[in-house]
């Protein structure tokens, strides 16, 4: 078993960054922005971090019992994912979110934008997965094609969180009009959406409604290439 | 559309998310120098030049976005 200050430096180090974020946030977007992409990706990596687990992907549960029968080995969670782990994507999105949108690539093409943040995103998880891994912070226990102690879908995987959640806040909190399918479902529910204090109502539905479909429609397209990964003996 | 169009707030922002970018590397570079090294490395000095490699290019990243912003 590894020092009890791994597992704990590293909670408190991500929550630490993700405070600092939420200021870097606040200061790019304004509070109501900011926040509302702060929690649609604290519920956008939730959904897919405990559909992970479930599938028995990966697992948090090393550290467990490190301080008494109760400690699960770490402090707060999100059903059976860390709080600390949604953090981390927290830092890594919206740190990248700005930095790509608003100054390597301003102005340029929404889809290029996300695809280089997701880029971006894969080149730092090159290092935190590995070392993550090595220390145990958490387990990969799916049989996968390994590099590095991590299987190689980890990485594609990587790359769709940070490009779909890049366009999703884009697409409906960020630009003023969200996209013409969105707006007809939203015109649909919302009938008071043109009253005043309608906005946040607008702003949450609009997040909530693309990270479900987007949750759902990403685990079917994993669960069938998994399934033709297994069919075809490569997993 | 260039960064000139960015209000001083922003560029507080801005500055913050680089360096939130920097922070991470800093703080699994102490992980892993506190820890074990990456697996199928053994030694910590194969895994800090590894290390080093692949966070590169999100240092020069970080310090493009910085010159634009100045």
């Amino acid at each position: 078993m590894l020092p009890w200050y791994i597992p704990v430096g590293a909670e408190l180090g991500t929550t630490m960054l993700a405070f600092i974020v939420a200021y870097a946030g606040v200061k790019a977007y304004g509070k109501e922005r900011a926040a509302y992409f702060l929690a649609g990706s604290v519920l956008w990596t939730s959904i897919i971090e405990n559909l992970g687990v479930i599938d028995k992907s990966y697992t948090y549960y090393t550290y467990a019992g490190l301080f008494g029968p109760h400690y699960a080995g770490y402090f707060f969670w999100v059903g059976q994912v860390p709080l600390w782990i949604e953090l981390g994507w927290v830092v890594v999105a919206l740190s990248l979110f700005v930095l790509f949108h608003d100054v390597i690539l301003p102005g340029r093409s929404p889809f290029l934008q996300a695809a280089a943040a997701g880029l971006f995103a894969v080149n730092i998880d090159l290092v935190i997965d590995p070392v993550a891994v090595a220390n145990n912070l958490w387990q990969w226990i799916n049989p996968s094609v390994y590099i590095l102690g991590v299987p190689i879908y980890n990485f594609v995987g990587w790359f769709c969180l940070i490009f779909f959640y890049d366009l999703l806040f884009n697409f409906t909190i960020l630009q003023s009009k969200p996209v013409a399918v969105l707006g007809r479902i939203e015109g649909l529910v919302l009938k008071d959406r043109y009253t005043s204090g309608a906005k946040p109502a607008r702003f949450a539905f609009r997040l909530v409604v693309t990270i479900l479909a987007v949750a759902v429609l990403l685990t079917i397209i994993a669960d069938v290439l998994v399934a033709v990964a297994k069919a075809g003996g490569v997993a | 559309m260039g960064t000139e169009t960015l209000t001083s707030e922003q560029r507080k922002g801005v500055i913050t998310s680089i360096l939130v970018v920097m922070l991470v590397l800093f703080l699994f570079g102490v992980i892993l120098v506190a820890g074990r090294p990456i697996m199928y490395f053994g030694t910590e000095t194969s895994s800090v030049a590894y290390v080093v490699a692949i966070y590169a290019p999100v240092v020069a990243i970080c310090i493009l976005a910085y010159r634009r912003l100045s």
